[in-house]
């Protein structure tokens, strides 16, 4: 088997058999607001300010298939509210025209987590913990 | 080009495809899971309550495993965290495990992940599969 310590693919990356990969890269945010660009493709990023936190995607137009992950590891004091850098341009539930997505409702905060995957020309935005942690559009 | 390739640090990629992610087949009633584990899908099929135990706190950070649930409805899975009061829920920081009442468990999908510190339990399955919190 094939053995390196790091692997750095500048273009695609394909495994035909089971992959597993250990760890996604996690990051943890403890303030109140943070922009994310190009770099924050492909991480978690674990929210725990106390307060309000707003969170900005990137710009529209991000290659297809980028994603960033995020999850409330805070308590039920983090106010998570993500938005699309462009208003009513971010697809969701029920919503083709959204602005944003925010955990805006007490006691559905803790574990909320959120994927926002680009479309090639919108963010996508998901929540994915279910039952009660619902998300405000 | 190589049939298998073992990264043992990072893995950076423009654009990533996988066509299988790495499971473990769990037909017993327990699981003790353990960094061999991580980023591994659990399948789980007991007939009856299965007890799954995550690692010990402090994985590192971005480590994960899922469990997802296949068995009848008399499958009753029931994942906790190695310590009392440190898992990471809906609504809930403190909490000991999570499982699914009778009709939610079929298709259940839990995704628990560490932030460097305590895992985090998140339910995959949406309003599909209600997940319970039990804290003692």
């Amino acid at each position: 088997m094939a053995l390196l310590e790091t692997l750095n693919v500048t273009e695609e990356l394909m495994v035909g058999g089971p992959a597993t990969f250990k760890r996604t890269t996690l990051i943890r945010d403890a303030t109140a607001s943070r922009t994310c660009t190009a770099a924050d493709y492909g991480k978690t990023i674990c929210f725990n300010y106390a307060g309000a936190v707003a969170v900005t995607l990137p710009a529209n137009g991000a290659p297809a298939g980028s994603y960033i992950d995020m999850i409330v590891d805070g308590a039920n004091t983090t106010i998570l509210t993500v938005s699309a850098a462009s208003v009513n341009t971010l697809i969701t539930f029920n919503d083709a025209t959204a602005s944003s997505l925010a955990y805006s409702t007490t006691l559905h905060r803790i574990g909320g987590m959120l994927r926002f995957i680009s479309n090639g020309t919108y963010w996508v935005g998901i929540p994915i913990s279910g039952g009660l942690t619902a998300v405000v559009v | 080009m190589p049939q298998k390739l073992n990264v043992t640090k990072d893995v950076v990629a423009s654009q990533l495809q996988a066509q299988r992610l790495g499971y473990v087949l769990e037909t017993s009633a327990s699981r003790t899971c353990t960094a061999a584990d991580y980023g591994k899908t659990i399948i789980l099929s007991y007939e009856g309550a299965t007890a799954v135990s995550l690692p010990a706190n402090g994985a590192l950070a971005g480590s994960w495993i899922d469990f997802i649930s296949i068995g009848s409805n008399s499958h009753v899975p029931t994942i906790a965290a190695a310590t009392a009061d440190t898992l990471i829920t809906n609504n809930d920081q403190q909490a000991d495990s999570v499982t699914f009442g009778t009709g939610e468990r079929i298709g259940a999908w839990v995704h628990c992940i560490s932030n460097g510190t305590y895992w985090i339990a998140i339910n995959y399955c949406g309003t599909q599969n209600a997940m319970t919190v039990t804290t003692a």
